[in-house]
């Protein structure tokens, strides 16, 4: 893709998953979802960085603040949505719900909350890429939070000993829930946790898409030419509550102060003016439209209807 | 060297051997990995040879990691392959517990998508190892919707069902029977028919009581029935080999027909696998039984090492005979 | 009354039992000290002899279970005793449908298992015999029958007997007094303390002038005699197809007595209501050593008007024996215990038997036997035995 249609493009999902994230959270306060709800908000640039940086037969396990990923890949936000209204026309027909949503179809591999699982199941679909002598690549994401857990462990350590067409996204948002970087781990950062395992480790902004789109490349470029794992930490933060129940007391509103100055979605905007690739008339109509289409898939996914009981026996196995 | 005259003899850890030999060969998708199996043959020697008929890309020598090669295993399995896990023992199957209920089990139901991979995991007691290497571990996954679970009990069905599973889109879950490996043998060769998931086998006929087993239990049985046949008392052995889904419909048959049922495993009695197949009995059996069904399985205890310990903590056949003759006549 | 036999304590510490092996079935005779069951303990492994000889009447607890010290393990007793009720009462679902499907009547169905206990094959073994056809020797006498094939599947821990003529003979009459009289059974409990009292005092010099025991039969018969002279209704023979009844003005008591448990015979005393309580004690006597060197005859068995059977010593708390015909009643004399009891406004515990009688409603009726009891409670318990005896 040319570098302008690129960024313009990453401008548009950025802005879209926004607008859905916001969206949703209306219908969220108006007590139109089911349960929870979990956004990005801070995260787009991770989220569609990343996402860019693939190709459509590259595989991804994304977690729930990565919505934009989603998006990039195909994913419609009406079927965000009725994933956390529990509708029959949800990705998983409402079997599952909120943040468990993902379309094999589009190479994204559905998450369960038990992070980071989708961190080992992302090696396997790396294994299975790598074994059919394709150069294709899996791209792995977590939150600073699922480093602490054993599969962390274990999947970068497979991944770097089988040389597996890996890259895993760690998104420091610097908060798990309550717990801060602090109480999460004793090391300077999670890059050069990578060292541990034989793998190169790179942190960058997590707030400039442009940084979190090239350091991306460069390690789907290594892993596609058969050199292996990478781990990206970039960094941002987590701008709402873990969930929106959480009002998150125990962010010290200095530390929000700060980083609500650096919005991703605003900075990527401002970019693009400055590279020319689109005016401030541009930029906002961008967003507008943003917002309208999120509008649209609300209203379009709040009449469909729920599921009903249906042979529930009968699709725990496959034929 | 066999000459033209001489009968060949299958062991039950051959037969499993050949039969995923045979898978692999019939189909690129399968590939294995698991500790040591690779460069080692596997522990038990299962897959000896293997890594020089297949090569590394095939069988993966994996690190100490099971919850990552299980969680690997889901991924390449959603791409659609079909790996073969092997836990070195069934007991380090908990290391990959999250993997297996969270990932794996209910994929399917939550997604559509098959997950369809296949977890060997040798499995029981008697072996003097002790109680981190001897486990039973089918009652925690056969609570678990999205997994089946096989146990075979003989070299033939350990071919049939090793084909089966791997051949089944969904997760099974894989026992054999460490004890049984280098104990049993057949005359050959063996058929590589598979032998489908979800069938019981009566393997001897009765008419006064209906001997449920599977694995180990299976040998014990038929050798209690043999005993007791000399008493006059008769007894069906009914050899499950397939734990979820269970074959109700063969147990129903085989109780309504001698009105008692036994149910005999090794793992620990409570909440053993046993306690699913007494209720399933009792509750399709009820209006024809002469007595209430009877578990007989190991002591709740964690399998000891040292040998009188061992053999006080899970059937022995002394006890198995003096329970049936104790139904069937009481 | 029959014995039941406990978990003997094994040991010092020993709480528990665990029965590993009966050497004997249900309906086995037991002797004393011959082996009955192994017990397992944590200390020891036990064969177990029997305290009581009899029959194993019931078991209570089959193989392999564990039980306290202390917990009844079976009972041993006379032969024939309504015992084993624990086993039989258990019918399980097989049973009771395969039952009610063939029309069996579980009752007549012999049961297999260890405790006693009906089992499916017995049932079965049942529908297999009820779909026999009748055998042609039924009405015949028991002598002249040729023997049919037995209904009952053989199989290799059965053992087929043949019938004496005497169980064949007391089976017919059973069957046809059963059949032809409609039993009613009712009771009158007495308090035999005084009875206990004048026995205790004279039983030594009893047994030295008479050569055999002072038994509490020998009273009840001495009050049945007279309590039959005040209803002579209940001593009578009824003949429904002559319309009549036969009033008999003299006592012929039949006294049950067993031989050997082989059979069941009642030898007459004669004119036994001539006889007191000591002419009585003789005669019984005479008729046991009769018994012992089976030298009954045919005169000695016939013609009785009424008729005692005494269970006694090995008999339950109460029993409700069969008319011996042409009797239209009969008296069963039970076990003699020491049970607590009202005297006034206190409770003491005194001697008291139950006596069943078991009559024929034909011949007369609720009214007239519950005034016949209690007629002879009221002798048993108010007469004044030492003046008869000394």
């Amino acid at each position: 893709m040319a570098e302008r249609d690129l960024a313009v493009r990453m401008f548009e999902v950025m802005a879209l998953m926004r607008a859905v994230e916001d969206r949703m959270v209306t219908m969220y306060r108006q007590g139109e979802l089911l349960g929870s709800l979990y956004t990005g908000h801070w995260h787009e640039a991770i989220a569609v960085g990343t996402a860019a940086a693939l190709r459509p037969t590259d595989v991804l396990a994304p977690l729930h603040r990565d919505l934009g990923a989603h998006l990039w890949r195909g994913l419609e936000p009406w079927q965000v949505m009725a994933s956390f209204m529990g509708k029959a026309a949800s990705p998983t027909g409402g079997r599952d719900g909120t943040l468990h949503y993902g379309r094999l179809d589009l190479g994204i591999i559905n998450p369960v909350s038990h992070i980071p699982n989708n961190y080992p199941v992302a090696t396997g679909a790396a294994f299975a890429l790598k074994y059919r002598g394709t150069d294709g690549v899996a791209m792995a994401y977590c939150g600073d939070g699922a480093t602490s857990r054993g599969d962390f462990h274990e999947a970068l350590n497979l991944a770097a000993v089988q040389r597996l067409p890996c890259v895993f996204i760690v998104e420091n948002n610097q908060y798990a829930y309550s717990t801060p970087l602090t109480l999460t781990t004793a090391a300077a950062d999670f890059a050069s946790k990578a060292v541990a395992y034989g793998m190169p480790g790179v942190q960058v902004d997590g707030i400039d898409v442009f940084a979190v789109h090239e350091a991306a490349d460069n390690a789907v470029a290594r892993a596609r030419a058969g050199h292996g794992p990478s781990l990206i930490e970039a960094v941002t933060m987590r701008m709402h509550g873990h969930a929106e129940h959480d009002p998150a007391d125990y962010v010290p509103s200095e530390l929000a102060e700060t980083w609500a100055k650096r919005d991703p979605v605003e900075e990527c905007g401002a970019r693009l003016v400055e590279l020319g690739f689109l005016d401030e008339d541009g930029v906002a109509a961008v967003q507008a439209q943003a917002r309208k289409t999120a509008l649209e898939h609300r209203n379009k996914v709040l009449d469909m209807p729920m599921p009903e009981p249906d042979d529930e026996e009968g699709r725990v196995y496959a034929d | 060297m066999p000459t033209d005259t001489a009968v060949t003899t299958v062991s039950y850890l051959e037969a499993i051997a050949e039969a995923l030999g045979s898978e692999m060969e019939a189909d690129p998708d399968v590939f294995l990995i698991g500790e040591d199996v690779g460069q080692f043959g596997g522990a038990f020697k299962v897959t000896k040879g293997f890594l020089d008929r297949f090569g590394p890309r095939r069988v993966v020598d994996s690190p100490i990691a099971e919850s990552g090669f299980t969680g690997l295993a889901c991924g390449a399995a959603l791409m659609g392959l079909r790996p073969v896990v092997e836990f070195q023992f069934a007991d380090f199957i908990s290391c990959a517990f999250d993997q297996i209920i969270n990932n794996c089990s209910r994929h399917h139901y939550r997604t559509g998508n098959p997950i369809p991979v296949t977890f060997r995991a040798p499995f029981g007691a008697r072996l003097r190892a002790g109680p981190t290497h001897s486990q039973s571990v089918e009652a925690y996954f056969a609570h678990v919707p999205g997994l089946k679970i096989v146990a075979p009990a003989t070299p033939q069905d350990a071919a049939g069902l090793m084909i089966s599973a791997i051949r089944d889109n969904n997760p099974v879950l894989y026992l054999e029977s460490k004890y049984l490996y280098r104990r049993i043998e057949v005359p050959g060769p063996l058929s590589l028919d598979p032998v489908p998931i979800g069938s019981a086998n009566v393997v001897r006929e009765g008419r006064r009581v209906s001997l449920l087993t599977y694995s180990v239990g299976v040998h014990q049985g038929l050798e209690a029935a043999e005993q007791l046949a000399g008493e006059g008392i008769s007894v069906e052995v009914v050899d499950l080999r397939t734990l979820v889904p269970l074959d109700v419909a063969t147990i129903a048959a085989s109780v309504n027909k001698t009105s008692r049922a036994v149910v005999l495993h090794e793992d620990a009695r409570r909440l053993g696998y046993g306690a699913e197949i007494a209720a399933t009995v009792q509750e399709e059996c009820f209006w024809r039984l002469d007595g209430p069904v009877v578990r007989i399985a190991g002591k709740n205890t964690p399998i000891p090492t040292s040998p009188l310990l061992e053999d006080a903590a899970v059937p022995q056949l002394p006890e198995i005979i003096s329970t049936l003759r104790r139904v069937a006549t009481t | 009354m029959a014995d039941v036999f406990k978990m003997p304590k094994l040991g010092e510490s020993v709480t528990t039992g665990t029965v590993t092996r009966w050497l004997k079935a249900v309906g086995d005779t037991v002797d004393f000290d011959e082996p009955l069951l192994e017990v397992a303990t944590d200390k020891v492994d036990s064969e177990i002899p029997s305290p009581y000889s009899g029959v194993l009447l019931e078991i209570m607890v089959p193989e392999g279970e564990t039980v306290e010290v202390g917990a009844a393990l079976a009972r041993i007793g006379a032969p024939g005793e309504s015992g084993g009720t624990a086993g039989r009462a258990l019918l399980s679902p097989i049973v009771r449908q395969l039952a009610a499907r063939h029309g069996i009547d579980l009752a007549t169905v012999q049961g297999s298992g260890v405790t006693g206990r009906i089992m499916r094959e017995d049932v079965e073994a049942a529908i297999a015999r009820a779909s026999v056809p009748p055998s042609a020797t039924s009405s015949a006498p028991p002598a002249t029958s040729a023997p049919s094939a037995p209904a009952v599947r053989l199989g290799p821990r059965d053992e087929a007997q043949p019938l004496s003529r005497m169980r064949l003979a007391i089976g017919e009459r059973m069957v046809e007094s059963l059949r032809i009289a409609p039993h009613v059974w009712t009771s009158v409990e007495v308090d035999m303390q005084a009875i206990e009292e004048v026995r205790r005092r004279h039983k030594e010099q009893f047994r030295r002038e008479e050569r055999t025991s002072l038994t509490y039969l020998a009273f009840i018969a001495r009050a049945a005699c007279d309590a039959l002279r005040a209803f002579p209704v209940v001593n009578s023979s009824i003949d429904m197809q002559a319309r009549t009844r036969v009033l008999h003005h003299y006592v012929n008591l039949g006294i049950a007595v067993d031989l050997s448990e082989q059979g069941l015979v009642a030898p007459v005393i004669r004119d036994a209501d001539g006889l007191n309580v000591r002419g009585l004690a003789r005669a019984i006597r005479a008729l046991g050593e009769a018994a012992d060197a089976a030298t009954f005859t045919p005169d000695d068995l016939a013609g009785s008007t009424f008729t005692i059977t005494n269970p006694g010593p090995f008999g339950g708390y109460a029993s409700a024996p069969i008319i011996n015909q042409p009797n239209s009643a009969i008296l069963s004399a039970n076990m003699v215990s020491r049970r607590p009891t009202a005297v006034g406004d206190a409770v003491a515990v005194h001697y008291m038997t139950i006596l069943g009688f078991s009559y024929d409603h034909r011949a007369f009726d609720g009214v007239t036997a519950s005034r016949f009891l209690a007629c002879l409670r009221d002798m048993l318990q108010d007469r004044d035995w030492e003046a008869e005896l000394g």
